[in-house]
């Protein structure tokens, strides 16, 4: 009897896992490539050219004294370099 | 409608506002395109894994690197034993300290003066814009252990300045950090910008679509 069952619901939901595949595949194929790519172009011409913002040292970030040390060792190798 | 229901309705349309005004980094529905799909971010991340292959040799003091790759090498090494937070900000504080340009060099024949995506060695050498700035802060983060998805460089106009801007931002438990280019980071208060798209090795997410755009949600909507 349970081989009844299964022999005859295999196919039934073999079939609706199909047929989500299928609409799966139509959904993705929905999405327009050349859209996107058109966006992209219009994303590279928006002119990103603030000036920079004036420091603010009551807005800076506060670096630990371990963090100075790391970034005055990193600053000693570029000065000695130039 | 009741004076409450009035008071309620006025609550919900400040408190929608406001939160489309914070950055999140949970909002799938932006979600544009993968990002290699766009060859002016291939075009940069080609150049910065070029920049970091050539670093990653220059621990050996016999080895032929400018002070430049040395001292980020230098300073990926120490930043590795920190916590990730410090990692941020000091990123942050290093590349701040760069020279401040503006990037744009070259003209198209149709009189425009596109925006360049300057490569890690081009930013120390002779300095870049706020992009540029945002661009090295997570590709050199990414050096140093802090996963892509937990960044994005994000564009936005700026609303006091009105101009565009390029920042970072990075995911926390306690909501997006904004590392500004001045040194800063907003934690909260990020009303001041409107986001237009952000970007990181894993994707695009459009902000502000136009009209007859693809993105997730437009897709869904119009496929529903």
């Amino acid at each position: 009897m349970n081989r009844l069952v299964i022999a005859l619901a295999l196919p039934a939901l073999l079939g609706a896992g199909s047929a989500a595949a299928v609409e799966q595949t139509t959904a993705v194929s929905y999405i327009d490539q050349s859209n996107v790519i058109e966006r992209f172009r219009y994303l590279e011409r928006v002119d990103v050219t603030a000036e920079k913002p004036m420091v603010d040292p009551a807005l800076a970030e506060e670096l630990s004294p371990e963090l100075e040390a790391i970034l005055d060792e990193a600053a000693a190798l570029e000065d000695a370099g130039r | 409608m009741t004076w409450r229901a009035a008071l309620f309705l006025a609550a919900s349309i400040a408190a929608t506002s406001t939160a489309a005004e914070t950055y999140r980094f949970d909002v799938a529905d932006d979600y544009l395109a993968p990002s290699d799909q766009w060859d002016m971010w291939r075009a940069t991340e080609a150049a910065f894994a070029a920049d970091f292959a050539a670093i990653e040799h220059c621990a050996d003091p016999d080895a032929d690197c400018s002070g430049n790759h040395r001292a980020v090498n230098r300073l990926l090494a120490r930043l590795k034993d920190v916590e990730p937070e410090s990692r941020v900000k000091a990123v942050n504080a290093w590349v701040n300290r760069r020279r401040y340009r503006d990037d744009r060099s070259t003209t198209t024949p149709d009189g425009r003066m596109p925006n360049e995506w300057r490569s890690l060695s081009d930013l120390l050498r002779r300095g870049g814009d706020c992009e540029d700035f945002a661009m090295a802060k997570y590709f050199l983060l990414r050096q140093v252990g802090i996963p892509a998805e937990q960044m994005r460089v994000v564009v936005a106009w700026d609303r006091p300045t009105r101009a565009y801007h390029a920042l970072l931002a990075y995911d926390t438990d306690a909501g997006a950090w904004l590392i500004e280019t001045d040194g800063s980071i907003r934690r909260n208060a990020h009303g001041k910008y409107r986001f237009l798209y952000s970007i990181n090795e894993l994707g695009v997410w459009d902000h502000a679509p136009a009209e007859g755009a693809t993105t997730a949600r437009r897709n869904r909507r119009e496929s529903s």
